[in-house]
């Protein structure tokens, strides 16, 4: 225990130099930054809900127009004669969107005929706070129809509601789900699910990519700086010296991905905390969130295919001959990792025809990235088979690093850029 | 009992036959030299008794131990340093010498008592506690001869101990050598330097294409082709 120990902490700082520690803190700083950011824009899209107002009818339905726009928005009178000096003078105070009420547009409802509204959208930058603006766009015209129909109602048809008769039908969601019936929108339930599906991807995929390039990396620096052979004829177990480079990987990747990821929810839900205890609030009402018996069984798919994952990682950078061939060396195991990583944002596992669901089920990290939706859907015999299948594959490839340690390979066989070009 | 025991040692990598059956032995505080040109299996024949090489066929034992079925036993009585050897080079010398120590001893005392054996066969004065990065390739060689040295192996294999090195830092790890040896420890080291091998070695194996053509004393090999040094029994001796 005493040679592994010290055999973990050469292996730590090994790992642990300026540019590890200047990328951790990189990451962190960069993602609150970009989420402070966001967050500020976010509470200026809430704020600036202003609009211009051009009125060339002084007829009633143009007031009720006005009126309507004055209960949502901040509403700037825009000055000028002709529509390019109202675009000139939106543009100059910095008001997106622009509402022009025709001339004679009071007579024409008053006719019967529909009137003509025209709005316009000023660009400057093509940025979030516009593209938000243009969904406002939409709002703006549902609210200027639900009032002049309303009160077109009360002129017309005296005596009748004209909430019903604008909206005769109303409607209640529920979405059916493991055998309960849960009160709530299925976009509300889907954008959950989908957050908890491509949250737990997300960081299973950092976990891999930081943990194989520094295994990678710690092998091809042994050989590149030729200490790998003194190592080998140490007193020292082979496994202690292959699990001390694969444990310092793994501590040093949860710290990373742990920073990664408190960056990354700081920038991905910068100023959406209502929509999310939104959803946190359905989640906890319909057991939404995996229960500890769903945790468990997750933690274990997750620890076995990170752990097949740094096995076949280190089965290849045996071979590797120095850290630059070592980065070339994680490819099989990336190209291994992004196939179900895409997939399991577009594709539904159990719409496949049984080759392919074969196939998918064959690559260890497809069980992880589709764990929360087998649990949630109470596919728990592919849960359990993808645990079977992991714990068999690591047997497997432990038994091959072990076979392939004490062979000639690990010093004869190469993988090397230099010899590749 | 000799330490080192290799008996028709064969090796081969793929359809290339590094190894021939080659045999020598070396006895306990003996320097034995095995000399050739690059390529003549050298270094296979040092992997092969360090454990690190699998042999085609023969056997190798140190200290009546297999090389291949007691590999762990054997690596305790051993050290090994390969021709191009690096340390760690984000660690200060004291620390590669700690790490080290750490591995070969049981308790933390033993561990002392190598790193300070290490510091003073290594004589980098204050330097030892300078980054390997910052060192000389003269300054690297004494540090990891002094780890080679620090657990009191009984058996030293040497790949090229002075190779790429200034006279004086030559010189200097020759005499390191030489000590060790008078304590009673056996040497096996490997050059192609035959000067250096006539200066160092109790005896000799000439080695060439994976055969051994010549071996004994340097006197008496120099005596048996009549001839003034080493290098002039090897040209003879490959003919």
């Amino acid at each position: 225990m005493r040679k592994f120990a010290a055999l973990l902490i050469k292996e730590l700082r090994e790992l642990i130099n300026k540019q590890l520690i200047a990328s951790f803190v990189i990451i962190i700083v960069m993602f609150q930054v970009i989420g402070k950011i966001g967050e500020s824009e976010s509470k200026k899209i809430e704020e600036r809900k202003e609009i211009g107002l051009v009125m060339l009818d002084e007829g009633k339905y143009s007031k009720t127009v006005e009126t309507t726009l004055r209960n949502i928005f901040n509403v700037y009178i825009i000055e000028g004669n002709t529509t390019d000096e109202w675009m000139k003078n939106a543009y100059e105070s910095d008001i997106r969107n622009v509402v022009v009420i025709p001339e004679g547009f009071s007579k024409e409802i008053e006719g019967g005929r529909k009137a003509k509204i025209e709005i316009y959208s000023v660009t400057k930058s093509l940025g979030i706070r516009e593209r938000i603006q243009k969904t406002i766009l939409s709002s703006i015209i549902n609210s200027l129809n639900a009032s002049i129909s309303r009160e077109l109602i009360l002129e017309k048809a005296r005596g009748e509601d004209p909430e019903f008769l604008t909206k005769p039908i109303s409607t209640e969601e529920y979405v059916y789900l493991k055998g309960k019936i849960i009160k709530a929108s299925s976009d509300a339930v889907f954008a959950y699910m989908m957050q908890q599906s491509i949250f737990i991807p997300v960081i299973l995929f950092l976990l891999l990519v930081f943990t194989s390039q520094m295994i990678a990396t710690a092998m091809g620096q042994e050989k590149e700086n030729k200490t790998l052979e003194t190592l080998l004829t140490t007193p020292v177990s082979r496994a202690s010296i292959i699990f001390a480079k694969m444990i310092s990987a793994v501590i040093l990747s949860c710290v990373f991905a742990g920073a990664y990821m408190y960056g990354f929810r700081g920038y991905m839900f910068a100023g959406t905390g209502g929509a999310l205890s939104e959803l946190a609030k359905i989640a906890k009402n319909y057991e939404l969130a995996l229960p500890v018996q769903g945790i468990v069984l997750f933690g274990i798919c997750i620890f076995l295919s990170l752990l097949t994952g740094l096995l076949m990682t280190t089965i290849i950078s045996l071979f590797v001959e120095d850290t630059r061939s070592a980065q070339l060396a994680i490819t099989p195991v990336m190209i291994l990792l992004l196939i179900p990583y895409f997939l399991s944002f577009t594709i539904d596992i159990m719409e496949l025809s049984p080759t392919a669901k074969t196939l998918m089920y064959l690559i260890p990290f497809t069980h992880p990235f589709y764990f929360y939706r087998f649990y949630m859907l109470g596919y728990l015999k592919d849960i359990f088979f993808g645990i079977g299948y992991l714990i068999l594959l690591n047997i497997l490839l432990t038994a091959l690093i072990i076979k392939l340690f004490s062979t000639d390979l690990l010093l004869t066989a190469r993988i090397s850029l230099k010899r590749a070009r | 009992m000799p330490i080192l025991e290799v008996n028709s040692l064969f090796k081969n990598y793929g359809k290339v036959q590094a190894l021939k059956g080659i045999s020598f032995f070396a006895e306990e505080g003996e320097i034995f030299g095995l000399i050739g040109p690059n390529g003549a299996g050298k270094t296979t024949t040092l992997r092969i008794i360090s454990t690190l090489l699998t042999p085609s066929g023969g056997e190798v034992k140190v200290l009546g131990l297999d090389v291949q079925k007691d590999a762990s036993k054997v690596r305790k009585f051993i050290s090994y340093l390969p021709e191009e050897a690096g340390a760690y080079r984000n660690l200060r010398g004291i620390d590669y010498l700690k790490l080290m120590a750490q591995l070969y001893s049981d308790n933390k005392k033993e561990a002392e008592m190598m790193v300070s054996r290490a510091i003073e066969i290594a004589n980098l004065g204050d330097r030892i506690y300078s980054k390997v990065s910052t060192y000389s390739k003269g300054m690297t060689r004494k540090l990891l001869l002094a780890r080679a040295l620090m657990h009191e192996p009984k058996l030293a294999i040497l790949d090229e101990p002075t190779s790429g090195l200034d006279v004086l830092n030559a010189h200097e790890i020759r005499k390191i050598i030489k000590d060790f040896a008078k304590e009673g420890k056996t040497v096996l080291l490997s050059s192609h330097n035959m000067l250096e091998v006539e200066y160092l070695c109790d005896r000799v194996a000439f080695i060439h294409e994976g055969q051994i053509v010549e071996q004994g004393r340097p006197e008496e090999l120099k005596k048996k082709y009549g001839v003034k040094n080493l290098e002039e029994v090897f040209v003879e001796a490959v003919k």
